[in-house]
């Protein structure tokens, strides 16, 4: 737990009482990592080349779980263009006419997507705390519009067009989300009933409103995410069950009084019933999955992906992957996913302050999160809905809302050196 | 709070100090949350490989089986080519197009849009040979499978694929074609709607014609698009063999417009001309009059799909004389040099005979009677044979058995019993002259090659290359299959040339050529008793000195007077023999020393 950079005894002092961790325990070594981090810092600053000003703290500093991490999203996002290219190819030839259409967007998008990690990196996590509410209420708004203006794609009003660009609200409130849990939670035994329920019912309004668009997976992500964040940050085990029980409850009564939640629900307890109604995409999944066997038919392979599989691009691409990979590649990216949920309890575990704590696991929980729920789809072992796989489906939204999440993880890796985010260090810049 | 405080420094920590103390996170609730991952993706993992390893083969065997599609074969037939290679017969590839109105969008929609009839008719108007309004009108009247065109080409088909538009269907299939339109229906026959054969070669030769194609099973796109994995070997193996025909199109041409013509001059009913090679039995003409146009078959009536030339019976008439005197000859009845005497008429068994324009030609050498054509002196010829001679020859000429040919259809002719054909000479007498029995006349295009050739019987036939149990002339007749000599028919030929020279065939003489031929007019009855009408025939065998070919024309029922073989007849196989003799490239005979040199 010993943090090796951390700030003179001034702050060390104030950090101490503020956050009351008697656990953290200093070493000697103290002071001398101080005086060669503001050396460093006050020497560079005036000469260093343009890529180092871009980053908040220079790479020699950076703690092992953020460059691992900085090295994975970037194989990750990689990987998955490449994913994405295989699924995409023939679907793109066949609808759009032309074989990289979707791979050149989604290249585009990637490149707004790691600007977007690049601020997350770059701006104060306090910053970020402190514009989440806003933020949060916004997209509040825009999943509200959505209900009124927005267009109907697939029996769901999910997105709101401003000309060439679809929005997609309900992913990108994500982050904002995680941030807002976090500033509750983190503080959550200390303040007072009436403030938790106002700041509780904001969430609440939210998963309703993306209830009704509908989007059941969204909404059940969302929902289990606050959960979870709950969980990390330590509140009592009576009251999560309660609010487990009502979530499942609100669930519940989605899936009734929506006829297609309810199908969809039914089917895939047994798809094999409707084969060719309710149970296809399922079916096809199913299929897709199983004909990778050990090894996979190899990249670029798939026979499911060639128009078989519905939204092969986004809610089904995992099916595409194992198809190609098999059971071999299959593991390989569970493993890659414990691997990441491990770099962000890590990194939970190492932040100093109850904020950056659980934004890290908060961020970890979501990007995983989600991902399990897609695999879950996928392979049947979750009724079918259409969550987008982090860093690999198609679109620019939910790479926009995985790379602000990254992003955020990253700089509560570097926060947690202790280095960065501190107010004597910014004193010192100044 | 905390940190809003520390960021604010020292004149608010009092009030800072009043906040309540914020209770650190407890590391073990942020590794539960962790193991909580790590459960859900453990399980994951349980899933896929239960899913991959566990249900694999069975799920990859369901995907095969969903993805692999049997595509049968469409039927392609061989196409069917004359002597030179000209197409008489092939198959195209025709698309129909199908809609289902309710299912259409275009390239680039998105799931749940569909687009209105009117959109795809405009998009359709130029490429189809519909009106806007037609497609529009088709469109709405069902849902579903809507038949909106057949016959469209390649081209257009693919300019429709080129749409991109859904819920329009493409659907192949093949066309049969007769690029010769109505030259060879008599023989080729044709196919009906559903590609089933209905007459001729096309019904005959079937399972010849069909190609032994395999059906394909492969993976497919959804989309229909075929994948390269999973081929049989010589799945895609297509044989380009083709029937081969002896017919020549161009000698074929000539002859029905030559039969056409004549047909409406002499307002006749129907006309057959036939031309084969001697030696090997090919037919290089078997063109027949009215006909009808295999590529639309249905405007005609079905009388007209049979090939009479083939299946219906005649009574040869005059063309009999010259194989009767070659019996005659053979039995040695009569000598080369000898004479026999026409009366005019002549009593047999209380029937009186006459010649055709009942008048007495006197004596006649045995070249005059074919010239002359004279009924009476047949009859004294043919009664110094021993009827039952005469019956066991002209037996043993096959008239009474069908014809061993590929051609669809052939009937055996008619020929009287023998006890009855022995015991009555009227029998023998109506015999002597081609009456009293009846042929096809394609038997007659046989016998006459038996004079032309030497005395063997070949059997005719139009299919070229193929092996079967067709036997040619020259191949496999030993010397006791000669039914006539040599020297026999030497004889008969030479008095055939006469009939050319000086008789009732001058029609056909062409300068430097030495053409042998006979006419007939035969009285033949359509219901056994009367005879009322007639058909007027003439055979040609040409070159003289050394037969190639057997021409027969036969016209059925001229209704103008005057109407005999000579003159309605012998134009029809005067324009062929011209046509032969270029297209067969005939040396003149006096030219000896390119004759040898063509034949070496």
């Amino acid at each position: 737990m010993a943090n090796r950079f951390l700030s003179g005894s001034i702050e060390k002092s104030i950090l101490r009482k503020a956050l009351r961790t008697p656990t953290i325990k200093r070493i000697d070594g103290d002071s001398l990592s101080t005086e060669i981090s503001n050396k460093y810092v006050l020497r560079n600053i005036g000469r260093s080349p343009l890529w180092r000003m871009l980053i908040p703290l220079p790479w020699q500093l950076w703690p092992a779980e953020a460059r691992l991490l900085l090295a994975l999203m970037v194989f990750w996002s990689i990987a998955g263009l490449c994913i994405l290219g295989s699924a995409s190819w023939w679907v793109a030839t066949r609808e759009m006419g032309e074989g990289s259409y979707f791979i050149k967007r989604q290249m585009m998008w990637l490149f707004t997507s790691w600007t977007i990690a690049w601020l997350a990196i770059s701006i104060n996590l306090r910053r970020w705390l402190r514009i989440s509410k806003v933020c949060l209420l916004i997209c509040l708004l825009l999943v509200g519009a959505t209900l009124v203006f927005g267009s109907n794609i697939n029996g769901a009003s999910r997105w709101l067009i401003f000309g060439p660009i679809r929005l997609q609200p309900s992913e990108l409130v994500k982050p904002f989300l995680i941030l807002q849990a976090a500033n509750l939670f983190a503080q959550w035994k200390r303040i007072k009933n009436g403030q938790k329920l106002l700041e509780l019912s904001i969430f609440g309004t939210l998963i309703l409103l993306i209830l009704k668009q509908p989007n059941l997976s969204t909404a059940a992500l969302i929902g289990i995410l606050i959960w979870m964040i709950a969980l990390s940050a330590g509140v009592s085990f009576i009251n999560l069950s309660l609010a487990a029980l009502s979530g499942l409850g609100l669930g519940v009564f989605s899936i009734t009084r929506h006829e297609y939640q309810l199908l969809r629900v039914t089917s895939f307890l047994n798809p094999w019933e409707d084969p060719h109604g309710n149970g296809y995409q399922l079916i096809q999944s199913l299929l897709a999955i199983g004909s990778g066997g050990w090894f996979g038919e190899g990249y670029g392979l798939s026979t499911q992906k060639l128009l078989y599989l519905p939204f092969l691009n986004t809610d089904f691409i995992f099916s595409v992957y194992a198809e190609e990979f098999g059971f071999a590649g299959s593991f390989m990216l569970i493993i890659f996913f414990i691997l990441i949920a491990f770099l962000g309890l890590r990194i939970s575990l190492r932040s100093q302050n109850n904020y950056s704590k659980l934004i890290a696991i908060g961020c970890s929980t979501m990007l995983i999160g989600q991902s399990i729920m897609h695999l879950a789809v996928t392979s049947g072992s979750m009724p079918t809905t259409g969550l987008p796989l982090p860093f690999i489906s198609y679109g620019g939204n939910s790479l926009l809302s995985s790379f602000l999440i990254g992003g955020l993880l990253l700089r509560c890796s570097l926060e947690s050196s202790g280095l960065i985010g501190g107010l004597k260090i910014k004193k010192k810049l100044n | 709070m905390v940190i809003k405080n520390s960021r604010h420094s020292s004149p608010l920590k009092k009030k800072r100090l009043k906040v309540a103390p914020l209770s650190p996170i407890p590391p073990f609730r942020l590794k539960l949350t962790f193991s909580l991952l790590c459960l859900a993706l453990l399980a994951l993992m349980g899933r896929v490989a239960q899913l991959q390893l566990v249900q694999g083969f069975a799920l990859e065997a369901r995907a095969r089986d969903y993805q692999t599609r049997k595509v049968e074969p469409l039927g392609r037939r061989r196409s069917i080519v004359d002597r030179r290679g000209r197409l008489i017969a092939l198959d195209e590839k025709r698309y129909r197009l199908y809609a289902h109105p309710s299912k259409f969008k275009f390239v680039g929609d998105l799931q749940g849009v569909f687009r209105r009839p009117e959109e795809v008719a405009a998009k359709l108007e130029g490429v189809l040979p519909l009106t806007k309004k037609k497609l529009i009108e088709a469109f709405y009247a069902e849902e579903t499978g809507v038949k909106l065109i057949e016959g469209l080409t390649p081209s257009i088909a693919s300019k429709i694929e080129n749409l991109r538009i859904d819920g329009l269907d493409l659907e192949p299939y093949l066309q049969r074609i007769y690029p010769q339109d109505d030259l060879f229906s008599n023989v080729v026959g044709f196919l009906d709607y559903d590609r089933v054969p209905q007459a001729g070669l096309e019904l005959s030769l079937d399972n010849e014609l069909l190609q032994k194609e395999k059906s394909r099973s492969y993976r497919f796109g959804r989309d229909g698009t075929p994948l390269p994995t999973d081929i049989e070997a010589g799945v895609f193996a297509i044989d380009k063999e083709h029937v081969h025909l002896t017919l020549d199109a161009r000698l074929q041409e000539v002859a029905v417009n030559a039969l056409r013509e004549q047909l409406d001059i002499w307002k006749a009913r129907k006309g057959a001309a036939i031309v084969m090679d001697v030696d090997n039995g090919e037919l290089l003409v078997l063109a027949s009059t009215p006909t009808y146009d295999p590529n639309k078959y249905w405007e005609y009536k079905s009388t007209l799909y049979k090939e009479w030339s083939v299946q219906e019976l005649f009574e040869p008439g005059s063309t009999f004389k010259p194989i009767n005197l070659a019996l005659a000859l053979e039995e040695g009845a009569i000598e080369q040099n000898g004479t026999v005497y026409d009366s005019g008429i002549v009593n047999v068994g209380g029937w009186p005979l006459t010649n055709w324009n009942k008048k007495p030609n006197g004596l006649l050498d045995f070249a005059k009677v074919l010239q002359v054509s004279s009924n009476v002196a047949m009859v004294n010829i043919i009664q110094k044979l021993n009827p039952s001679n005469y019956w066991e020859r002209l037996n043993q000429l096959g008239i009474s058995r069908a014809l061993i040919t590929d051609l669809p259809g052939a009937v055996p002719g008619h020929l009287k019993q023998k006890e009855l054909f022995v015991k009555q000479p009227i029998h023998q007498a109506v015999a002597s002259y081609g009456q009293g029995f009846s042929i096809t006349p394609l038997k007659l295009v046989q016998l006459h090659a038996l004079i032309a050739n030497g005395g063997r019987l070949v059997e005719p036939h139009i299919r070229k290359g193929l092996p079967s149990t067709i036997t040619t002339a020259k191949e496999t007749f030993k010397k006791d299959d000669l039914l006539l000599s040599q020297d026999v028919t030497k004889i008969v030929l030479k008095w055939m040339e006469s009939v050319v020279e000086n008789g009732s065939g001058k029609g056909v003489k062409i300068d430097n050529y030495r053409i042998g031929g006979k006419t007939g007019t035969a009285d033949q009855t359509n219901d056994g008793i009367n005879y009322d009408s007639k058909i007027c025939s003439f055979v040609a065998i040409l070159p003289v000195e050394h037969p190639r070919f057997v021409v027969v024309v036969a016209v059925d029922s001229p209704k103008r007077s005057y109407a005999y073989g000579s003159t309605v007849a012998v134009p029809v196989a005067k324009k062929i023999i011209e046509s032969l003799i270029v297209v067969e490239k005939i040396p003149p005979i006096n030219n000896q020393t390119d004759f040898l040199s063509a034949q070496s």
